[in-house]
């Protein structure tokens, strides 16, 4: 009986041991680095009595919410006076540019300034959900977002970045005159620049020149869209498909290529009330269905294969396979091709049918939300990476080729890099500078400048949804006239 | 042995629509697995080969695997997020445990009045949908400085998978035979030792299974992760998305990175399997 009281109690003794032990374990786990459970435990416990102090200054903060604010400047001079190390977080999008730029901060940007940028790389849906969520409710975990140029007119108005004419007027390296003026336009609401842009894009046509030399073609440097969809029935065959366009569902995919054929073909999506706010669904209009209507025929004749799963990287795989001849898409598109593909590669303005331009203008940019806590640091690394000095950091480790093109027109006045792009900068200047930002149809849009997208927040729904109507025509699985039916209903649901 | 005119299939012995099953059973295996194998094929593969036409037959390379698990300063790698994943994982797991086996017992061997209710608002609170908790979790979270830090994951985890494990755990404990604790009873054990010596044995495969789908929600959990540690503490599911490029091709190195995310959870499928499966043989009355 003794022996079993032993026992049992040794056991209580374990039990007690592992609870304290998981609670190690659990403490060690919320710290950065493993340490020894002992500490790890202690540690817990004088976190716990800081975390409790912590909620009860954040109440008396929150109640007194500009203390708070000051509170956060004086953080941050604090900081600098103390030699402690400054650090931002900066949310960006994937790709080869943007890794670049990590890849140089440290030794160009952090070593220069003492400022440390821990970079979150997120996938464009993720990235548009988490910023607008994150600038929306005033969240303070970024100080540097990259948004797109549907967003920072939008978030502009309402409040919630930092206006960049001050800061770029007072900085010795940013020179805001140099932007280009469509981009400079999109990014601005009333004057007041937004967000820096880091790279811009328009749309154009291009082709491959060993083909239509073949077929005796010669493709107008300013096509229609009935010259573009003649010439790519004529050269479609089996192995080759005349055009490649996107099909894919998405406001940014299927909706902006398609959206600039809609303006260029009289039609839009909602007529605009005069303070500007969305008056009717203009889906039902002759403009629409006929823009629809040539969208989804041109894709079934000499369109690529798969038409309604492909957009960029997709027809970008099949025209540098040389199974698409043309491709109308991005221009920046031009400056990722491999050399030899670049040789073989001719380009046209954005197709046009009733206006006389049609190219869409988009640019990923830097913005400061006002919730930062450290204004200074995130104007800094912004101005660091989207000024032209920039351009030259990246020419020297990269090559001119690489730059990140479409922002400022020193670029383009560049002979190192007139020399290195010589295929597509001129091209691309010229798309950007005929984007119709201001007027690209032919009656007023609803809300802020827009060419492929409509600048209105409820955009993004009904573009996303009416888009797999109009993908599923393409893929045949609907009538074009069913899709526009639905897509009228989608959008009427935003009637004024 | 068997009598004249009995010309059934004995138990154990092959007949044609047995194999017929067998062969169905392979296809339909085959076909779960087919996208996970071509997954794992695709990061060995070159951009340009897994953008071009589905094919099995290419000059395999490590270079994808090697550029996503590459250290890049200033951006998640691989290194930090298993590191995240693996602590806010078992930690998860095991708070959940730790709190799912006495519920179950409390709701099966020694039931407690209204259990039945009780087992129903356990499921409850997984009726709302988690995007519609979103807002309220993001504000508790800034409010107690909770954001992008393990612990705030470790809670989340623990509270998400507590409903599935108890109702999991107590089917389990509920097969365990009353005889045995009776029997154990009149042998005047303890009711420490009825749990150690009785009814662990019997319900440890049970546990192991429970377990392994706390860790398998928990390591795949994306959308609270994304949303709450966005920068910080960040998990598994975030690293791999962010080896989706805009423009570019991404397809092998998310091939990789994602590759590389199941093989723990495989891992730990294969482990707990293992004490299943020992578990099982075992029984209790045979």
């Amino acid at each position: 009986m003794k022996k079993n009281q032993g026992t049992e109690r040794r056991s209580m003794h374990l039990l007690l041991v592992s609870v304290l032990a998981l609670f190690a374990i659990v403490a060690t786990a919320c710290g950065s680095t493993a340490s020894d459970a002992v500490d790890s435990a202690t540690d817990a416990v004088d976190e716990a009595a800081d975390a409790a102090e912590d909620v009860v200054d954040d109440a008396v903060d929150a109640v007194d919410g500009e203390e708070d604010a000051m509170d956060d400047e004086d953080a941050a001079e604090d900081a600098m006076e103390d030699g402690e190390a400054r650090s931002i977080t900066v949310a960006l999008v994937g790709n080869d540019n943007i890794e670049k730029m990590a890849e140089l901060a440290p030794e160009n940007f952090t070593a220069e300034t003492g400022i440390e940028v821990n970079f979150t790389v997120l996938d464009e849906q993720t990235l548009r959900e988490v910023t607008t969520r994150e600038v929306g409710a005033g969240g303070d975990q970024f100080d540097v977002v990259q948004i797109g140029m549907f967003e920072t007119p939008q978030f502009g108005a309402n409040g919630w970045l930092v206006g960049l004419n001050d800061l770029a007027a007072a900085s010795d390296t940013y020179d805001i005159d140099d932007l280009i003026p469509a981009v400079r336009n999109g990014l601005s609401v009333d004057g007041e620049l937004y967000s820096s842009p880091f790279y811009a894009e328009s749309s154009f046509v291009m082709y491959r020149q060993s083909f239509m030399d073949e077929a005796g073609i010669t493709v107008p440097d300013n096509p229609t869209w009935d010259e573009i969809a003649d010439i790519a029935r004529q050269i479609d065959s089996d192995e080759v498909a005349g055009i490649c366009l996107r099909g894919k569902p998405g406001w940014g995919d299927l909706g902006a290529a398609f959206t600039t054929v809609l303006n260029t073909f009289g039609g839009t999506w909602w007529s605009a009330n005069e303070d500007g706010s969305i008056g009717t669904s203009q889906v039902d209009q002759p403009e629409f269905a006929e823009a629809l209507n040539f969208y989804v025929d041109l894709l079934n004749d000499a369109g690529e294969d798969d038409a309604a799963n492909s957009s960029f990287n997709e027809c970008k795989t099949l025209f540098e396979e040389g199974k698409v001849a043309m491709w109308y898409d991005a221009t920046v598109a031009a400056s990722l091709f491999p050399a030899e593909i670049q040789a073989d590669t001719s380009f046209a303005l954005a197709p046009v049918k009733v206006t006389d331009n049609s190219g869409w203008l988009w640019a990923w940019t830097l913005a400061i939300p006002v919730s930062t806590t450290d204004q200074d640091a995130a104007w800094q690394f912004i101005d660091w990476a989207t000024n032209a000095e920039y351009h030259q950091l990246i020419a020297e480790t990269d090559g001119w080729a690489a730059v990140p093109p479409g922002t400022r027109q020193s670029l383009y006045d560049n002979p190192e890099y007139q020399e290195a792009a010589a295929a597509f900068a001129g091209r691309t200047l010229d798309a950007m500078l005929a984007a119709p930002i201001d007027n690209p149809g032919t009656t007023p849009r609803p809300g802020l400048p827009g060419v492929q997208y409509v600048g209105v927040p409820e955009f993004q729904d009904v573009g996303t949804r009416c888009t797999e109507q109009f993908s599923a025509a393409i893929g045949g699985s609907v009538s074009v006239e069913d899709a526009l039916e639905a897509c009228h209903a989608i959008a009427s649901e935003y009637n004024g | 042995m068997s009598s004249k005119g009995n010309t059934g299939p004995v138990v154990g012995q092959r007949t044609f629509g047995g194999y017929l099953l067998s062969l169905l059973a392979w296809l339909v295996g085959l076909l779960f697995f087919f996208p996970v194998f071509y997954m794992a094929l695709s990061g060995f593969k070159t951009e340009a080969d897994a953008n071009a036409d589905p094919s099995l037959i290419f000059d395999p390379t490590m270079e994808q695997f090697n550029k996503v698990t590459a250290d890049k300063p200033g951006l998640l790698d691989a290194a930090e997020a298993f590191a995240n994943s693996a602590w806010i994982v078992a930690i998860s797991t095991i708070l959940c445990m730790a709190l799912a086996i006495p519920a179950a017992y409390a709701l099966s061997i020694k039931p407690i009045g209204k259990w039945k209710d009780v087992l129903f608002f356990f499921i409850s609170t997984k009726f709302l949908p988690i995007v519609a908790a979103i807002l309220p979790l993001w504000l508790i979270a800034d409010y107690l400085d909770l954001r992008n830090t393990r612990l705030l994951l470790i809670i989340l985890y623990t509270a998400m998978n507590l409903p599935l494990a108890v109702w999991m755990l107590r089917s389990f404990f509920a097969e365990v035979p009353k005889e045995l604790i009776e029997a154990a009873q009149i042998d005047g054990a303890s009711l420490r030792s009825q749990i150690t010596s009785v009814i662990m044995p019997i319900v440890a495969p049970g546990i192991a299974a429970t377990a392994l789908l706390c860790v398998i929600f928990a390591w795949n959990e994306f959308y609270l992760a994304i949303q709450l540690n966005t920068s910080g503490a960040s998990t598994v599911p975030i690293w791999v998305n962010s080896a989706v490029e805009f423009q570019g091709q991404f397809l092998a190195q998310l091939s990789a990175a994602a590759t590389l995310a199941t093989l723990p959870v495989v891992i730990a499928g294969w482990l707990a399997q293992k004490r299943m499966i020992r578990g099982l043989a075992m029984g209790a009355i045979k």
